[in-house]
């Protein structure tokens, strides 16, 4: 049972969007603001008619509403330019599978014979009347939600029901939580998802149990006889002490899960979170699809590398959907799983060659989410490249490469290539620069598949007689002007070419810190262009 | 699935007496949440785009003047509800619209279906229930045309199949090749004495043999003086059935239409002014035109049936139940 299609229209910061998703593993990335956590959670909303674990229609609030079209709302009514009021909808397209033959229809947005889910929030048509005395003062400055109803229904048009869902889903969103009474209750919840129906019974029987077993120690029985005693002093009715039963005191609210008998909430925070996702990918086969924010939080490296294995192996089957800011995860998962999210569509890396693929997962410490997310990015071949193409940039527009969303990444010459696979599929703009190490015809031979992309712009240091970095810099600048740069007083070129090579991160770093311009490479300028 | 909610009722006792709940793979259902489930609701903005929420039970032929080129007003009432009559026209119309994806659905969903009480279809009913005849689900309908006491709707189409007549409609379906028909004349429910008693209103129909052999201290059809129904009440317990609320009784009564699919082990019925006619003479013409609901009245009870009477009246044909 998979996502295959996601809809949404003003939801919090995505006022229309327009998803496909994958039946794996689906790792969403972009950049900071672009509403990846918030399109999980009204996946999540969508999947069980829940907010921040509550029924959603305990929730509803204005700010659930895209603040654009709320804005304009308000704007056009003030104006006395009447308009509907704005509605949410989200709304899933799974994908044909027969348990899900009942939540087939074309009760959705796009009319299709397919299963799906759809939540409305809008309008109640029986606040009618109060809607009308509402927009008739013009002050109004937000959306009634007051009058709002939630619509949670197939596309079959059946009202549905936790119950009637078939899909099962958890949301894993360690970062949402920021007290202790939070993280139990979440962990609980998954604890829950965890159990079998008789373990859960057993374990809210013994609970009950111990409860009434407390009620009878003869201290407690004690007690209570004294405060009857008391019967007319604070009230004339009997006064006494008991354990909660009612149903809000379930086990879920005296129980706590220890680890190594340590109460969770007070274990360090990376471990909880991991715990948390380990727990909810073991649950039994109920869940299909598991929603995951940001799993590389508050963990270290290595715990992150063997959480990471956890979620591979355990998520096979299911329907992973995830966020990340973390290179590592997102190469460990697989680059080709990427989608590219803008806040309204991704772009999917299809047809990534498999050996890329292999190449990342085997070496999952390059930085493709940097590239991925960056405007424009430039790969060089190691830390003086980068300094010296970083000064250049800065010689040549006044600000630092990062200043202008432009990311210099220094990279091994040999994943020059398994970047631009990526660059090539998602339309990325990238400068590679190069030395020609003698070589010239045929490094461009190497590159020359990439050549026709115009995105992709390859640099080649050019002339043979120059292969690196070093003679590159000393036949742009002569030796009277790199002598001053550096510092030295080297009388032919010979020497200084030796300097350099025997000190290239000290030369790079001179470079980049002097007070003198320095004329920069053809192909750097080129790259920087 | 069933006519009325009673008869849902009935079947879902049914399975909880025989197996203790209702299997999951099975679905119990009324006419009418079926079709508007299943029919009316996962295409419908292909007609009308509002949801359809409920159906507005009018009586007889709404918005008689109003062409279905009209859709809002031909099909829903002022307050958006789906006129009763119109239900089966409405999926009927998707059905068409869509190129049968209503049918492709139902058939992902269900193998095979069993409608009871299908001698109460009419109108589009009989459309839509040709289109699950020729769906890939097996369709199984059982009906007794001597229960006919009301249809489904009463639209103009297909009128002449209405009431007893329906058998002309399922012969034509079997001759078309969409089914096969048997003709069953046995009774599980009913003692023979009750068959025997009830075959007197189809006396041109086939005699119903019982396949209830339980015998008890107090089997078959009698005539209770009204001096002695409450003696008669404490001892047998019998559910009291009426014609319909005109007449009023202690206890739960149930009316004669209502009473259709529902099963007890005795009843007790008090006859409205042609029944009473009809103990009195015998006579078939007594017993006025709504035959149907007094067959169905009779034949609710496994072990016995009385009617009261009055005191002085003199009944032939049945015993007086002697206290």
């Amino acid at each position: 049972m998979t996502i295959e299609r996601i809809i949404i229209k003003n939801y919090r910061t995505l006022r229309a969007v327009d998803l496909k998703l994958g039946a794996g593993t689906n790792i969403i990335v972009g950049n900071n603001e672009t509403g990846k956590s918030t399109l999980l959670e009204a996946i999540n909303l969508a999947l069980k008619c829940q907010l921040a674990r509550r029924p959603a229609a305990y929730e509803l609030h204005p700010f659930l509403f895209n603040s654009d079209s709320v804005t304009e709302f308000v704007a056009a009514h003030r104006a006395g330019n009447l308009q509907p009021p704005p509605e949410i909808l989200i709304e899933l397209y799974f994908k044909d599978d027969k348990p899900l033959a009942d939540l087939r229809g074309t009760i959705n947005s796009e009319m299709i014979d397919q299963p799906g889910i759809s939540l409305a929030i809008r309008l109640d048509e029986n606040f009618k009347e109060e809607y009308r005395e509402y927009v008739s003062r013009r002050e109004l400055n937000s959306v009634p939600v007051e009058y709002y109803e939630i619509v949670w229904q197939s596309f079959a048009g059946q009202i549905l029901t936790p119950r009637a869902v078939p899909v099962k889903s958890v949301l894993i969103d360690p970062s949402s939580i920021s007290n202790a009474s939070g993280a139990s209750r979440y962990v609980m919840e998954i604890v829950r998802d965890y159990l079998t129906k008789t373990q859960a019974v057993d374990l809210a029987l013994s609970y009950r149990q111990m409860r009434d077993e407390f009620l009878n120690d003869s201290r407690i029985a004690a007690l209570n006889i004294d405060l009857a005693s008391k019967t007319g002093v604070v009230s004339e009715k009997r006064l006494s002490v008991a354990m909660d039963v009612t149903s809000k005191a379930s086990w879920e609210a005296g129980i706590l899960p220890h680890l190594n008998d340590i109460p969770l909430t007070l274990v360090g925070k990376g471990e909880q979170s991991a715990i948390k996702i380990k727990l909810a990918m073991e649950a039994p086969d109920t869940c299909h699809v598991l929603l995951m924010e940001e799993p590389e939080n508050h963990l270290s490296h290595t715990n992150l590398n063997r959480l990471i294995g956890a979620i591979i192996s355990k998520s096979r089957g299911r329907q992973l959907i995830i966020t990340t800011h973390s290179s590592f995860v997102l190469n460990k998962l697989g680059v080709e799983n990427t989608l590219l999210f803008d806040g309204r569509t991704a772009i999917r890396l299809n047809d990534l060659p498999t050996s890329t693929e292999a190449y990342f997962k085997k070496l999952p410490g390059h930085d493709t989410l940097r590239m991925i997310l960056a405007k424009r990015t430039i790969l060089v071949e190691g830390p003086s490249d980068e300094l010296v193409v970083q000064k250049a940039f800065f010689q040549t527009y006044g600000k630092m490469p990062l200043e202008a969303g432009v990311e210099v990444i220094s990279v091994n010459s040999l994943a020059f290539k398994r970047f631009l696979d990526i660059a090539r599929l998602l339309k990325i703009a990238v400068s590679v620069v190069t030395d020609n190490d003698s070589k010239t015809a045929a490094k461009n031979a190497n590159y020359s598949e990439y050549a026709s992309e115009e995105n992709i712009n390859i640099c080649i240091g050019e002339d043979d007689a120059y292969p690196t970095l070093e003679p590159q810099l000393l036949k742009a600048n002569g030796l009277a002007k790199l002598n001053k740069i550096l510092g030295s007083a080297f009388s032919d070129n010979l020497q200084l070419l030796a300097h350099m090579r025997d000190n290239k991160a000290d030369t790079a770093l001179r470079i980049f810190d002097s007070e003198t311009p320095f004329d920069i490479p053809s192909y750097i300028q080129h790259a920087i262009q | 699935m069933t006519y009325t909610i009673n008869g849902a009722g009935e079947l879902s006792k049914n399975a909880h007496q025989r197996y203790g709940h209702v299997p999951p793979s099975v679905t119990i259902s009324t006419w009418f949440s079926f079709l508007l489930r299943h029919f009316v609701r996962p295409y419908q903005n292909y007609l009308y785009a509002p949801r359809i929420s409920r159906i507005n039970f009018n009586q007889g032929q709404s918005a008689k003047y109003i062409p279905a080129t009209d859709v809002r007003r031909h099909y829903f009432s002022q307050s958006g509800t789906i006129y009763r009559d119109k239900v089966s026209k409405f999926a009927c119309e998707v059905i068409q619209k869509t190129g049968g994806l209503p049918v492709r659905r139902f058939e992902h969903i269900f193998e095979r279906l069993y409608l009871d009480e299908s001698q109460d279809l009419a109108g589009f009913d009989l459309q839509l229930v040709e289109y699950l005849l020729k769906s890939k689900t097996n369709v199984i309908m059982v009906g007794d045309h001597r229960q006919a006491t009301y249809t489904t709707n009463d639209a103009k189409k297909n009128k002449r199949y209405a009431r007893a007549k329906i058998v002309d409609k399922f012969e034509e379906w079997r001759r078309a090749g969409f089914c096969t028909i048997e003709y069953q004349t046995e009774s599980q429910r009913c003692v023979q004495s009750i068959c025997d008693f009830a075959d007197r209103l189809y006396p041109g129909l086939p005699k119903t043999a019982s396949r209830n052999n339980t015998v008890t201290e107090h089997d078959g059809v009698f005539a209770v003086r009204a001096s002695d129904v409450e003696a008669y009440r404490l001892r047998f317990k019998p559910q009291a059935l009426r014609y319909n609320r005109t007449f009023e009784i202690d206890g739960n009564p149930i009316n004669y239409g209502n009473a259709k699919g529902m099963t007890f082990e005795r009843t007790l019925i008090f006859p409205h002014g042609p029944l009473r006619k009809f103990l009195v003479s015998a006579k078939l013409e007594d017993a006025g035109k709504e035959i149907p609901k007094l067959y169905v009245a009779i034949t609710r009870a496994r072990q016995s049936v009385a009617f009261v009477v009055d005191d002085d009246t003199l009944i032939s044909g049945i015993p007086l139940y002697q206290p």
